[in-house]
């Protein structure tokens, strides 16, 4: 039996990969770290496991196989850092940090230790994304040209909106996802970005980027664009998309990840839903980074892919400042 | 009774002509072309037939010229029936070059005829419901705008549209309708960035642009080979959200076992090129201004042009200061 623990329960995901632990025949949810023992109590207890409000105490008491860290962005190297300490196996929420530096010392920290670390990119489970890059790699559309891509949103809650804790908003929140995944597909490395971002351009006041259209361009001359905005309204029907549309020398390939829905109108809940009924993506990464673990082989997606992910999002940052196309090694520094 | 010429007998010819047709107060009296064997439509519709422009406007001397040739000969043509003192309908865009849209406007506005480029995209139902829906407050300010427009790469017979020189290209050519509806919702941009891939046989750019309003834009325009064509559009607000996609919308659809091949329609009563055509006649007949001015015929070409100099830089273009 695996034994896993989730550190933090400050982002959304954290609920799907708690009841992904609980379900999972081969793994055993033992422990939950927050700050807030309130809500990590009341998670811990929902579960059967055991509650602590100390991360290092829970990573030596404990000593689960492995622990998933959903806390605020910024706080992810810390715990990373202290789970690559306890050598505990670590998957990671994304973005995997805030910064370079964070990125690259808990990357660090991890291999120095000889733990696994996984950036959580459940995208890359979606089955039709799965097929998507089958079809493309096998030529199918031919030598790929172009992609205009989508990763929309609903404004989040709470620290999403809060640049000290979240290290940004839309653009960070929504470019790893398909920054990661056109890398993984094209297993070509970007080398320059520019975008266009809204700081409470949908949401007035918001102090924070809800808007961001990305021009990210491929060492080969490939070039995709990519709308992370928090664009979809409250009262849409789903939480948001990932697309991708690829038109090649033989064709046009296109995937929207989470069209597998269900169109429910309820009065009783008074709206209108698009409900996904595909596969849950969250077991799927998680079944995959447990087989890893047992073969003993690096995680399908590592930190550096979360790197990578990150350093575009970071980069598109930095053209919005100046209002040029940013070179990728220019974050790199 | 308006005295209509249509020049150019080509595919936007023949929507023109049958647009006229609709119009009570108008009679298209003959039909030009260079190509003699176009006189077999000018018998179809009973109509006086010419291969030179200036000959029919002596003969015939209409009151409005409607010209629907290929964009490399919009300003020669509509020079001509300007200073034959006709008013005159254009199909889109004014012209391919920066230097010809200039002379277009100076004989338009020096003209004082009616002068109206066929934005037709204005016309259309779901742009202007959808613009309609804007100006009421139904989705509060809007902030990103996505567009895309897609169709099948020109053939042969077509020639024209894919030569450059003569088109301005796809950015210029099919694009120019969004370019047109984004000036429409927000008037002049600050910055355009956009980048293209024409090549193999596919024609593909992807556009981003930011407005003073701080809004921005995402464009797509791509003709590929066999494509259908295709397009639509998504409006995101302060309040609320408007997409409208034309592969989703087909009331009318058919599939014929043995031919293997499925087809959609949408039918409407009063096409978008017949509302286009009764607006233009209708401003010449109370002597109103077009709701598409020559101005937003310029500018939406200059968007059109900074994007096409965009992707032929690898810059960002200012609008300010960028002159065609």
């Amino acid at each position: 039996m695996i034994r896993a623990a989730i550190l933090s329960f400050a982002h959304l995901h954290a609920n799907s990969y708690a009841q992904c632990l609980h379900r999972h025949s081969g793994i055993e949810f033992c422990a939950v770290y927050d700050e807030d023992s309130a809500c990590g109590g009341e998670q811990a207890q929902r579960y059967g496991a055991k509650f602590y409000q100390d991360a290092m105490e829970l990573l030596r008491g404990e000593k689960p196989d492995f622990a998933i860290v959903c806390a605020e962005n910024v706080r992810h190297c810390n715990l990373v850092l202290a789970c690559a300490e306890a050598g505990v196996h670590c998957m990671c929420e994304k973005p995997i940090a805030t910064t370079v530096g964070d990125a690259n010392e808990m990357i660090k920290a991890c291999t120095d230790a000889g733990v696994h670390l996984m950036t959580c990119f459940p995208v890359r489970y979606s089955p039709p994304v799965v097929r998507f890059r089958e079809m493309v790699r096998g030529g199918r559309a031919g030598l790929p040209l172009a992609a205009s891509c989508t990763n929309h949103g609903r404004m989040p809650p709470g620290w999403f909106l809060n640049k000290e804790l979240a290290g940004g908003g839309a653009v960070i929140d929504h470019t790893v996802h398909v920054a990661d995944l056109l890398r993984w597909i094209l297993d070509r490395e970007a080398v320059r970005v520019y975008a266009e971002v809204g700081h409470g351009l949908l949401h007035p006041g918001l102090g924070i980027d809800d808007v961001g259209l990305l021009t990210i361009e491929y060492e080969d001359g490939f070039f995709a664009t990519l709308d992370t905005s928090w664009s979809r309204p409250a009262i849409f029907p789903t939480w948001g998309d990932v697309t991708i549309r690829m038109t090649g020398t033989d064709g046009v390939l296109q995937v929207d990840a989470f069209q597998q829905e269900l169109e429910v109108y309820s009065d009783r809940d008074g709206r209108a839903e698009w409900q996904h009924w595909g596969e849950n993506i969250d077991m799927l990464m998680i079944d995959d980074f447990v087989n890893h673990l047992l073969r003993n082989e690096p995680p399908a997606i590592t930190g550096e892919d979360g790197l990578r992910a990150l350093e575009t999002a970071l980069c598109a940052y930095q053209s919005a400042k100046t209002n040029k196309p940013v070179d990728i090694n220019d974050i790199r520094c | 009774m308006l005295k209509v010429c249509v020049v150019g007998m080509g595919y936007m010819g023949v929507q023109h002509l049958r647009a006229w047709e609709r119009i009570k107060f108008a009679d298209v009296t003959a039909l030009v072309d260079a190509d003699a064997a176009k006189s077999a439509e000018a018998e179809k519709f009973g109509l006086r037939f010419y291969t030179d422009i200036e000959n029919a406007l002596n003969s015939e001397k209409p009151d409005v010229v409607d010209i629907c040739l290929p964009t490399h000969l919009h300003r020669s043509a509509v020079e001509t029936a300007l200073a034959a003192g006709c008013h005159v309908m254009c199909e889109k865009p004014i012209a391919a070059r920066w230097e010809d849209a200039l002379a277009v406007r100076d004989a338009a506005q020096k003209s004082g005829r009616k002068f109206m480029v066929g934005h037709v995209i204005r016309f259309f139902h779901e742009y202007s419901a959808a613009h309609a829906l804007v100006q009421s407050g139904k989705i509060g300010d809007v902030g990103v705008v996505r567009t895309f427009r897609r169709a099948g790469f020109p053939s042969s017979d077509r020639g024209w549209y894919s030569d450059e020189e003569k088109s301005g290209g796809m950015i210029v050519d099919m694009m120019i309708h969004d370019f047109y509806f984004l000036l429409w919702l927000f008037g002049d941009a600050e910055r355009i960035y956009a980048k293209r891939v024409a090549a193999h046989g596919v024609d593909c750019a992807l556009v981003t642009m930011r407005f003073a309003s701080g809004a921005v834009a995402h464009l797509e325009g791509n003709w590929t080979p066999g494509a259908p064509f295709t397009y639509g559009f998504e409006l995101a607000g302060t309040k609320g959200l408007i997409a409208f996609d034309s592969t989703r919308r087909k009331p009318l659809w058919i599939r014929q076992y043995d031919a293997g091949v499925e087809s959609g329609e949408s039918p409407i009563h009063n096409s978008p090129y017949y509302l286009q055509t009764e607006h233009f006649a209708q401003c010449i007949i109370n002597d109103s201004e077009p709701v598409v001015t020559v101005d937003d015929a310029l500018q939406t070409l200059r968007l059109a042009l900074a994007a096409c100099e965009s992707t032929r830089t690898g810059k960002v273009i200012e609008l300010t200061g960028f002159a065609g």
